[in-house]
C-alpha cells in the first residue's frame, strides 16, 4: 500500500478493517486504504456499498470489527476524540441548522473547531463570498433550498478544515455555477494542507476532482489508483459504444472489444488504441447492414470503469477468457 | 476561558437557537401544566387542607421535571437521530458529557418557569406559606439530571424512532 502510494505522509491508514451489523453480513469486508496529505481521494460506489460506514468509523462514530485506523500514527479506535478534532465532515444527511442563519451556523462550528471569533468570521466570509452566497449569510435556515443547505454544512466543514475533510456526496442539489464554485474551495482545502476524502457515486464528477480513488462494492474494495491508471487498465484505454436497431439481434462482439456490457439497446466495450481501425470498421459494416443505428469511439471514462466494475443493472457479456486477456494484458 | 467552558458555551448557544422555534411554545406547554395541576387538584379534593395542598403541590415541580426528561429529550433526540443531525454533533469535537451538560441546561432552562408558577400559584392558591431551602437547587439538579439521562437511554436503546416517540 505505501509503496503504491508514494512518497507523501500518510494521514490516513485503513488495514484490514472488518465491520457488521448482523453477524455474518459483512458491511466493510477487509477494507485497507491510506490516504496522503494534500491528496483529494474519492470513495466511490454505489448505494448500500459500505462507504457511509466506512466514514462513520473513520470518525469515530462507529467501531470496526477488527482491523485498524491511524490518522497521523494515531490509533483513533483507541482515541475518537482525536479522530472528532482532526477530521471535519459535511455528511450526507441533514445538518441541525434550522433557527441558525447561515453565517451563525459557519462560525459556531469554525469556534467548536477551536478557531477565534475574528479568523473564524474571515474565513466565514470568504467561503460565503468565494460560494456567491452573501445574499443567504443573514437569512434563517428554514428558507434555504436543499442545495442551499447543502452548501452551508459545505462552509461547516470547510470553514476549520481539519487534517482531513470528508465530503458525503457535497455537490447533491447544487446548481451547476455553485458546483464550480464548491470545487475550487476543495482545491483551496488542498492548499492548505488537508487532505480531502470524497465520498460520491457520481462517478463524472469524481474524475475529474481526486487525484485517487477507490471503488467500493458489497463492503470490499474492488479497484483503486489514479483516475488514468483505473481507465488504462490493460491498455484498454478507449471505448466503443454501439446503439443497436430496435428489432436487430445484439451483434457477435470480436475478440479485441473487451468488457463489453449491453444495458437496453447500447452496446459498449473497451478496447485498445491499436485496434480502433479494425472496430471501427467492424461498427461501419454493421451500421451498413442496419443492425446498428449509430456508433462511437473515443477514450475510455471513469465511468465505464466504474460500471465494469460494479456491473450493477447491467448484463455483463465478457467471459472468463476475455477478463484473463485483460489481466495479462494480452 | 477554558476549552470545555467556551465549548460548552458554543454548544449551548447552538441549542437554544436551534430550539428557539419550539421554546416559547415547550414554556407555555410547561406553564399550562403546572398551572393545571395546582388549580385541579382543588376540583379533585374540594375540602383539600393547606397541608395537603402543600405537600401535593410541591410534587408538582417533580412531574414537571420529569416531564422534560422522559418526554421531550427522549422525543427530540429521536427526531434528531431520525433526521441524522445527531450523528452529526457527535462528529464534532465535543467531549460527549460537554454536549449533554449544554443540553440538560436548556431542558432544565426550560422547566424552571413552570416549577416556579407552580409552587407560587400553589402556596397563593391553597394559603400555605413557602419557604425555600437551598437544597431546592441540588434536589432539582438531581431530579432534571435523572431524568434527562434515563430520557437519552430510552432514545438510544429503542433503535425505532417511531416506538421511542410512541412510548413516550
Amino acid at each position: 500500500m505505501v509503496a503504491e502510494y508514494g512518497t507523501r505522509d500518510i494521514v490516513l491508514n485503513i488495514n484490514n478493517l472488518y465491520k457488521s451489523y448482523i453477524k455474518g453480513k459483512l458491511v466493510n469486508d477487509n477494507i485497507s486504504l491510506a490516504l496522503g496529505m494534500g491528496e483529494i481521494f474519492g470513495l466511490l460506489g454505489p448505494n448500500g456499498a459500505g462507504k457511509t460506514t466506512l466514514v462513520s468509523q473513520i470518525i469515530g462514530l462507529a467501531k470496526p470489527d477488527s482491523g485498524s485506523i491511524t490518522i497521523d500514527g494515531v490509533d483513533i479506535i483507541a482515541k475518537p476524540g482525536y479522530a472528532r478534532q482532526a477530521c471535519s465532515f459535511q455528511a450526507q444527511t441533514q445538518v441541525p441548522i434550522n433557527g441558525l442563519t447561515a453565517v451563525q451556523a459557519i462560525e459556531l462550528v469554525g469556534r467548536v473547531r477551536g478557531g477565534d471569533t475574528k479568523t473564524v468570521r474571515t474565513r466565514a466570509k470568504e467561503l460565503l463570498h468565494n460560494l456567491e452566497m452573501e445574499e443567504w449569510t443573514t437569512k434563517p435556515a428554514e428558507t434555504f433550498s436543499g442545495g442551499m443547505r447543502r452548501l452551508v454544512a459545505f462552509c461547516m466543514a470547510a470553514v476549520m478544515p481539519g487534517r482531513i475533510v470528508i465530503l458525503d456526496e457535497p455537490t447533491n442539489d447544487i446548481d451547476p455555477l455553485r458546483r464550480r464554485l464548491l470545487w475550487q474551495e476543495v482545491r483551496t482545502l488542498v492548499a492548505m494542507d488537508s487532505t480531502v476524502l470524497l465520498v460520491t457515486h457520481n462517478v463524472l464528477e469524481a474524475e475529474r476532482a481526486v487525484d485517487r480513488l477507490a471503488i467500493i462494492d458489497k463492503g470490499k474494495v474492488v479497484s483503486m489508483g489514479t483516475p488514468a491508471s483505473l481507465k488504462g487498465n490493460g491498455g484498454l484505454n478507449m471505448r466503443i459504444e454501439l446503439t443497436i436497431e430496435p428489432r436487430a439481434n445484439t451483434p457477435t462482439v470480436p475478440d479485441y472489444v473487451l468488457n463489453t456490457t449491453v444495458t437496453g439497446r447500447r452496446l459498449i466495450g473497451r478496447l485498445r488504441e491499436s485496434d480502433i481501425t479494425p472496430a471501427v470498421h467492424w461498427a461501419r459494416n454493421l451500421k451498413e447492414k442496419d443492425v446498428i443505428e449509430e456508433y462511437s469511439v473515443g477514450p475510455a471514462s471513469l465511468e465505464d470503469v466504474y460500471l465494469n466494475v460494479v456491473g450493477q443493472g447491467n448484463t455483463l457479456v465478457s467471459t472468463e477468457k476475455e477478463a484473463d486477456r485483460e489481466r495479462i494484458g494480452a | 476561558m477554558n476549552g470545555l467552558a467556551r465549548k460548552y458555551q458554543l454548544m449551548l448557544k447552538w441549542q437554544a437557537l436551534s430550539s428557539k422555534t419550539i421554546l416559547p411554545l415547550a414554556l407555555v406547554v410547561e406553564l399550562v401544566v403546572a398551572f393545571g395541576f395546582v388549580i385541579g387538584l382543588g376540583f379533585l379534593y374540594p375540602s383539600i387542607t393547606p397541608n395537603i395542598a402543600k405537600f401535593l403541590t410541591t410534587g408538582a415541580p417533580t412531574i414537571s421535571l420529569l416531564m422534560v426528561g422522559l418526554v421531550m429529550v427522549p422525543q427530540l433526540v429521536s427526531i434528531s437521530k431520525t433526521e441524522g443531525t445527531f450523528d452529526y454533533i457527535w462528529s464534532l469535537p465535543v467531549p460527549r458529557m460537554v454536549y449533554v451538560a449544554a443540553d440538560a441546561t436548556m431542558y432544565t432552562l426550560i422547566a424552571i418557569p413552570g416549577v416556579i408558577l407552580s409552587l407560587v400559584l400553589g402556596a397563593a392558591y391553597y394559603h400555605f406559606g413557602l419557604h425555600v431551602s437551598l437544597l431546592v437547587i441540588p434536589a432539582m439538579l438531581l431530579i432534571v439530571l435523572a431524568g434527562i439521562f434515563l430520557g437519552y437511554a430510552l432514545a438510544h436503546s429503542i433503535k425505532k424512532a417511531q416506538i421511542t416517540q410512541l412510548i413516550t
